[in-house]
């Protein structure tokens, strides 16, 4: 059973003054089960952020429903039953730390909850030891790297002990490194406690990962499938002006010209491992 | 003659205080006229910092900067001269626009630069052609344009002043691969026809990988690496030991190398396959 699902959902924004109504979802329908690693690709503009948005209710569809949980999001007095379960992590950290301490930050979310202080203390420990940034709990978050406050965000959504984790391009603004430690985290908490999560991101890499990725157009799901599934769509992803892994892309041009190689190839390794046998039968 | 050199040029936040910093630390290096620099090096690697001082916005602790030979403060009083010839594009520059409208924004520059109106708008005009924003959004307000655009309009304010030398940090950031790919494209254009100097800040390898003639990579302070883009991005092991890594396809080719295969390694996908296919339809496998 899906854990979070979308059913024929439409959004447009509030026109503004004189412009018309200006809709970015045109019925989507999309389900996410729980424990799942699903990436969300896409063009800006094509509607992932909505998506995103929709899943925790700061957005409420304009047509068709979403569930939570079995929860409707259209239900006011549901609202914060949802929130609890499912975490939104932004792009840019600095707008999401609020404290000056990095611990005070992370007590933020389950103080606002009502979760009793020695409870909270634990939650926030945990939080971070999960995020692997329990040694800097005493610091002040403006010191920190960009990869260690987007961790201290993602802490600060997991001591409200969430069912999932919407990520909206959390790496964006990262450096490689930055990038990877917050890469490794999501994944380990995905493995480790069993947390969704929805990653929204323009790096193929990135989705290369992903239990399942669904490709996002004009406010429409493209396709769907296993990285490997939706990988092997070059011709239809370039079509629409998307990215492929350069792994992915190698092979399929070799194989345009002429070269018997396996599809769905996915990252360098498996490029590599794809290229010897056909590399060594040439040399001799 | 290059157009930028530094000569020991060092630089520490608070100095004096316990907290003193050493961001760079004796970097001699020199930019040539008509290059297109990438600059990459992980968070706090000293980049940003030493791109602060090409054009006067941070004055070395010790060392030189020079501007086509001469020290930029050999007159203190004239640094803001420097700013027009080093133009900065800083990160998320489209949270600097301010104007009525587009056009007004883009001449703000060059009006600064004490140009008449008449000027100011013909230069505004050209860089809105460089970077690709057609003439039914110049007299748009700026805050009515999507993210691309208005990042194409805060890079045109800069171009406008019509700078020798062209500092980008990040200007890709954030945007999307369709965006990335007209903006990158536009930036190698204005280069091409203007040939003047392009330096650009990036994270993406694969960005730096395709637009860059040589690359300097930043590591604790020093410039750890200044090199033709593929010899900079065949040293992966060493790049990867400074937080950095090197484009996928490059890796790739790589790995190839170190099983043996006499493969040099790419930069794109398309010198990937040029380099592939003759070893995979048999031909120069004798060599």
């Amino acid at each position: 059973m899906d854990y979070m699902k979308a059913e024929n959902v439409t959004f447009a924004y509030e026109p503004q003054e004189d412009e018309e109504t200006f809709e970015v979802l045109h019925g989507v329908t999309l389900g996410i089960k729980k424990g799942e690693f699903v990436a969300l690709l896409g063009h800006n503009g094509s509607g992932k952020s909505t998506m995103a948005k929709l899943f925790n209710a700061m957005l409420l569809p304009s047509g068709g429903k979403v569930w939570v949980d079995g929860l409707d999001t259209m239900d006011e007095n549901l609202k914060l039953e949802i929130r609890r379960r499912v975490g939104l992590v932004l792009q840019n950290p600095d707008n999401q730390l609020v404290a000056s301490i990095v611990e005070e930050d992370v007590a933020f979310g389950p103080e606002n909850l009502g979760v009793a202080p020695p409870e909270i203390r634990k939650r926030v420990d945990d939080a971070l030891r999960a995020v692997d940034m329990y040694d800097y709990r005493l610091n002040a978050p403006y010191k920190l790297s960009g990869g260690q406050k987007q961790r201290v965000a993602i802490a600060g959504i997991i001591a409200m002990q969430p069912d999932c984790i919407v990520l909206d391009e959390p790496t964006a603004m990262l450096d490689p490194r930055g990038r990877t430690e917050v890469l490794g985290t999501i994944h380990r908490l995905n493995r480790e406690n069993g947390i969704t999560i929805v990653l929204i991101t323009h790096y193929m890499d990135e989705a290369v990962g992903a239990d399942r990725v669904v490709v996002m157009d004009d406010g429409r799901v493209l396709t769907e499938g296993t990285p490997r599934e939706v990988f092997s769509q070059v011709e239809l992803l370039k079509a629409h002006q998307l990215d492929v892994p350069q792994s992915t892309e190698l092979i399929y041009r070799l194989k345009a010209a002429g070269c018997p190689l396996p599809d769905g190839v996915l990252n360098a390794e498996e490029c590599v491992a794809a290229l010897e046998p056909l590399l060594d039968r040439s040399k001799k | 003659m290059p157009v930028i050199e530094t000569r020991d040029l060092t630089y520490r936040y608070g100095e004096g205080t316990p907290f003193c910093k050493t961001a760079v630390d004796h970097v001699s290096l020199a930019v040539e006229q008509g290059e297109f620099l990438g600059i990459i090096g992980h968070t706090g690697s000293g980049k940003s910092t030493l791109i602060q001082q090409f054009n006067g916005l941070l004055r070395p602790t010790s060392g030189q900067v020079l501007l086509n030979g001469k020290d930029i403060w050999a007159e203190p009083k004239k640094i803001r001269g420097v700013r027009f010839r080093v133009g900065m594009v800083f990160q998320y520059p489209e949270h600097q626009l301010f104007e009525e409208t587009v056009i007004r924004d883009i001449c703000f520059g060059p009006k600064n630069m004490g140009l008449s109106d008449g000027e100011a708008l013909s230069r505004a005009r050209q860089a809105a052609r460089f970077v690709g924003l057609s003439a039914d959004l110049l007299e748009k307000s700026p805050f009515e344009l999507s993210g691309g655009e208005k990042r194409r309009a805060a890079i045109a304010g800069v171009i406008a002043m019509d700078p020798d030398v062209l500092i980008l940090d990040e200007p890709t950031a954030g945007l999307d691969p369709r965006g990335r790919d007209v903006l990158l494209t536009q930036i190698s254009d204005y280069h091409r026809e203007r040939r003047n100097t392009v330096l650009l800040v990036s994270h993406s390898m694969e960005d730096i990988a395709r637009v860059a003639d040589r690359v300097l990579v930043m590591n604790d302070g020093k410039a750890a690496m200044l090199d033709r883009t593929a010899a900079v991005f065949a040293r992966g092991r060493e790049l990867e030991s400074m937080g950095l890594r090197v484009p996928e396809i490059t890796k790739i080719l790589l790995l190839l190398r170190e099983r043996g295969y006499p493969v040099e390694p790419a930069l794109t996908v398309g010198d990937a396959v040029a380099e592939l296919l003759p070893l995979l339809k048999g031909e120069g496998a004798a060599q």
